[in-house]
């Protein structure tokens, strides 16, 4: 069993001669391939902060980061009890503004690094639960980066590894989002793993939570199978409406998303068809006491 | 082994303890009352339903590739010893017979036994559950939980392999009559009732909770709807499709199980153009017969199950741990879902009918989640503690934590030898319970495995402050309270008693359930004379269960915690 312990070596000297040289060039994918498929129940050893306060956005957008914790080293002082504790936990800093556009399921970032240009004064997440696949969008987007230094492109983008399904509330608080992008979703065919797909009734309650109201779910894919699911359980969510084709074909994003993921370019090649389906977030209903008062 | 009062349940004078799969009921100086066993008859017909069943698909895969088998080529033994296996996988008294007598065999046969049954240690591994393989764990579920409706009219419990949810009506006096027994689709973790009493809300292993009606009459005419709504959906949606209900509800599970049966009707890949050799269409054949009866089983399974009213309300993708409907005292109106589990979430959604809206997380715990309790008298807190070292305090409506309370350090503090204290690291919360005390709120709490008893005062301030630790005799397992005669009741597992043999003389038995009082002068709780022995009413019922068996049923918490492992 040479062979494999080959390619790992490869991999692993190639990463290290990129990261020796500042990742100023582009990472090339085939010391990056995974598995296509990861268990969304299984543990994995993730790393998720306990609250989305307690997220380091910081070091995924340098560049939007407050200058100094200045607001925190106030209040130690002011507060001496806290000193302590503010000591041995590093501080956290803050970004001037908060993340609205989260990528489920990004890939090799792709759709990424088309919506850097497009959503300047945005900042966008891709979210990926493969490690080496979230490693090769890092790379990416710090070459790139560095390649757009002067036009100071790519700066609103980056990528975490992270399991949305079961960690989507440690990240985003309530309402912060305004799109999710969910592009061509793991269809997992067989009847018993249906609970694994990325879109479920359940699961569309925590899409709701996260987004504002009136905030975006793109869903796209070219299983035709997947497509009617995605849109039943949606459609049957009461947060969610669909959003009209004419609407639809109107938003620049839904191009975007068509020919810009790596797996939209494969379905292109291939001549396959594309799904598109847009939902729109609902205002939460009033309670019911509220309603016969 | 003697079996312990793993689960008590206090209502009005009357005391139910849950021993194995039975139920109990003592007045209040442990006077036994009744006893509810577990129906054996009716597992067993059970048990024979699932043997005929499990052996077809293995006959199956001696004849022809099976889709779920290995081929059929790779197969290359005698008739009887493929019998022998299959017996194997059935009975593990067997599989130590068929690997104890390799000598006789040539190598290569016993390098096939040895694979194979190396690949049934793997199906094994990768089904998951011991309780799977453990026959004596099938054969009797123990009841995990008992809850009781706010007017102590009726008992509901869960027990645990066979998923089932049982409702008993209780006349008050300690007798308890079986109403209704559901089988759930997955294993209910924890149960709450709502305000009303009308609702139960199931949370499951798999994170769902279902809402099911208290009172419910197995009719005929149930079952005859479920099938003509399958029929009906038959003609209408040839094609595997989704479940798309047409309402802008949450889909509802009877209409869905079936839908999800009729989507089970996955095709073979190939078909009769792209096979091209006559053992091959064979095969296709048979495969296709295997995907008929396989549907034909799902469907009766999935109406079997959709016999009963259940709706998805909500759900987490993680084991739930525990469940509570709450009512915020300044929005009397307003009813909540809490559901917490083990991937250290807390979660408010809104009540039934609204139960998709999440108002909010409590997020904070690094470890799971196991139990949250909100104090009758306090009902704008929420206590919740599990794998971590302390318990969290919330304001759940606003989603603030108020604050901690330790735990592993206040156990540390209490164990006797300093070895003791120096072994024990982690601690998982089983138990958090409320007791009123006059003007205070006390908050006691029990560990997994930790022969203490944690008692916390819940300050006007919205601190907790640990008050008192008790030394118990052995570990507790469950904790509950007797109104009537202010006693707190702790059940203990007799079997890790530290009783000594005198003591045990002179106290008449190794004590199942302690009795404590509160003693007002020095404001501290007190073992009181007159719990019940575990000698009393168990001889009938000790267990054939091994001590290791045992333990797993019993201690479950811990394995909660999750372990590094390695990925990619």
């Amino acid at each position: 069993m040479s062979e494999p312990k080959n390619k790992r070596q490869k991999r692993e000297d190639y990463r290290a001669a990129l990261r020796a040289n500042g990742v100023t060039e582009l990472p090339r994918k085939k010391f990056y391939r995974q598995r296509a498929h990861a268990n969304p129940f299984s543990d994995h050893s993730l790393i998720y902060p306990p609250t989305p306060e307690q997220m380091d956005w910081a070091s995924l957008y340098p560049h939007y980061a407050v200058e100094e914790p200045i607001a925190q080293r106030t209040e130690t002082t002011e507060s001496e009890e806290t000193t302590g504790q503010e000591l041995s936990a590093p501080a956290i800093r803050k970004l001037t503004k908060q993340v609205e556009v989260a990528d489920i399921g990004c890939g090799f970032g792709g759709l990424l690094i088309a919506l850097a240009p497009v959503l300047p004064e945005t900042l966008v997440l891709g979210l990926e639960i493969r490690v080496s696949v979230t490693q090769f969008v890092e790379d990416r987007i710090k070459a790139l980066r560095v390649q757009n230094e002067e036009q100071k492109l790519y700066r609103n983008i980056a990528v975490l590894r992270a399991n949305t399904m079961k960690f989507m509330p440690n990240f985003f608080n309530k309402g912060q989002l305004n799109k999710i992008f969910i592009c061509f979703p793991d269809p997992h065919f067989k009847a018993r793993k249906h609970k694994q797909r990325i879109v479920s009734t359940t699961l569309n309650s925590e899409y709701a939570y996260v987004l504002r109201p009136g905030g975006i779910v793109y869903t796209i894919t070219d299983v035709p199978d997947l497509h009617e699911w995605m849109v039943g359980h949606f459609n049957a969510h009461p947060a969610f409406e669909r959003v009209s084709v004419e609407e639809q074909e109107a938003d620049p994003l839904v191009e975007i998303m068509r020919n810009e993921t790596e797996e939209g370019k494969k379905v292109t090649r291939h001549s396959g068809q594309k799904h598109v389906a847009l939902f729109r977030r609902l205002e939460d209903p009033q309670w019911p006491e509220d309603v016969s008062a | 082994m003697a079996l312990p009062c793993h689960v008590l349940k206090v209502c009005d004078g009357i005391v139910f303890a849950a021993r194995g799969s039975n139920i109990h009921s003592f007045d209040s100086n442990f006077n036994p009352i009744s006893v509810w066993k577990y129906p054996v008859k009716q597992q067993k017909t059970n048990g024979e339903k699932a043997e005929s069943e499990t052996p077809a698909p293995v006959v199956e895969a001696e004849e022809s590739p099976a889709p779920e088998g290995p081929p059929a080529k790779k197969r290359k033994v005698e008739d009887g010893e493929v019998v022998a296996v299959t017996e194997e996988s059935k009975d593990e008294s067997k599989e130590d017979t068929a690997e104890g007598q390799p000598e006789t065999k040539t190598e290569s046969q016993t390098q096939e036994v040895n694979r194979r049954s190396r690949r049934q240690k793997q199906k094994q591994k990768t089904e998951g559950g011991w309780a799977k393989n453990n026959k004596a764990v099938l054969e009797k579920p123990f009841v995990q939980g008992m809850y009781l409706t706010t007017d102590d009219r009726h008992l509901v419990a869960i027990t645990g392999s066979d998923k089932t949810i049982w409702v008993f009506e209780h006349d008050g006096a300690g007798n308890l009559k079986q109403l209704s027994q559901r089988a759930m689709p997955k294993r209910p973790c924890a149960l709450a009732l709502t305000p009303d009493d009308k609702t139960i809300l199931s949370a499951d292993k798999f994170g769902d909770v279902f809402s099911l009606p208290l009172l419910f009459t197995p009719s005929e005419s149930t079952a005859a709807d479920a099938a003509t709504t399958t029929t009906a959906s038959e003609v209408a949606t040839p094609e595997p499709t989704p479940s798309a209900p047409a309402t802008p509800a949450i889909p509802t599970p009877p209409t869905t199980d079936v839908a999800k049966a009729q989507s089970l009707s996955v095709k073979p890949q190939a078909n009769e153009l792209t096979v091209h050799t006559l053992r091959n269409l064979k095969a296709l054949e048979n495969q296709k017969r295997c995907l008929e009866r396989q549907k034909a089983a799902k469907l009766a399974a999935a109406l079997q199950a959709s016999q009963f009213e259940h709706t998805l309300q909500l759900g987490h993708v993680s084991m739930l741990t525990s469940v509570a409907v709450a009512v915020h005292p300044s929005r009397p109106g307003r009813t909540y879902i809490i559901t917490a589990d083990r991937d250290e979430h807390i979660r408010v959604s809104r009540g039934i009918p609204q139960a998709h809206v999440i108002e909010g997380f409590l997020l904070g715990h690094d470890e799971f989640v196991s139990r949250v309790c909100i104090p009758e008298a306090r009902r704008d807190v929420l206590i919740s503690g599990g794998g971590d070292d302390d318990l969290f305090m919330w304001d759940w409506v606003s989603g603030k934590l108020l604050g901690k309370a330790p735990v592993l350090a206040e156990v540390k503090k209490a164990l006797p030898s300093a070895e003791d204290a120096e072994k024990v690291n982690k601690v998982a919360v089983t138990r958090i319970f409320d007791v009123q005390q006059g003007e205070k709120t006390q908050i006691l709490m029990i560990c997994e495995r930790i022969p203490l008893l944690l008692i916390y005062t819940l300050t006007s301030a919205n601190t907790l402050q640990h008050t008192q630790t008790l030394s118990l005799l052995g570990n507790p397992l469950d904790v509950e309270y007797l109104k009537a005669e202010s006693k707190l009741l702790v059940s203990i597992d007799p079997n890790t008693s530290s009783e000594t043999q005198e003591e045990e003389a002179s106290n008449g038995g190794v004590s199942s359930i302690l009795a404590l009082s509160f003693d007002d002068s020095e404001s501290s709780w007190k073992v009181t004379i007159g719990g019940l022995k575990a000698t009393e009413a168990a001889e009938e019922e000790s267990s054939s269960l091994s001590p290791q068996d045992l333990q797993k049923l019993l201690y479950t918490t811990e394995s909660l915690r999750k372990t590094n492992k390695d990925d990619e």
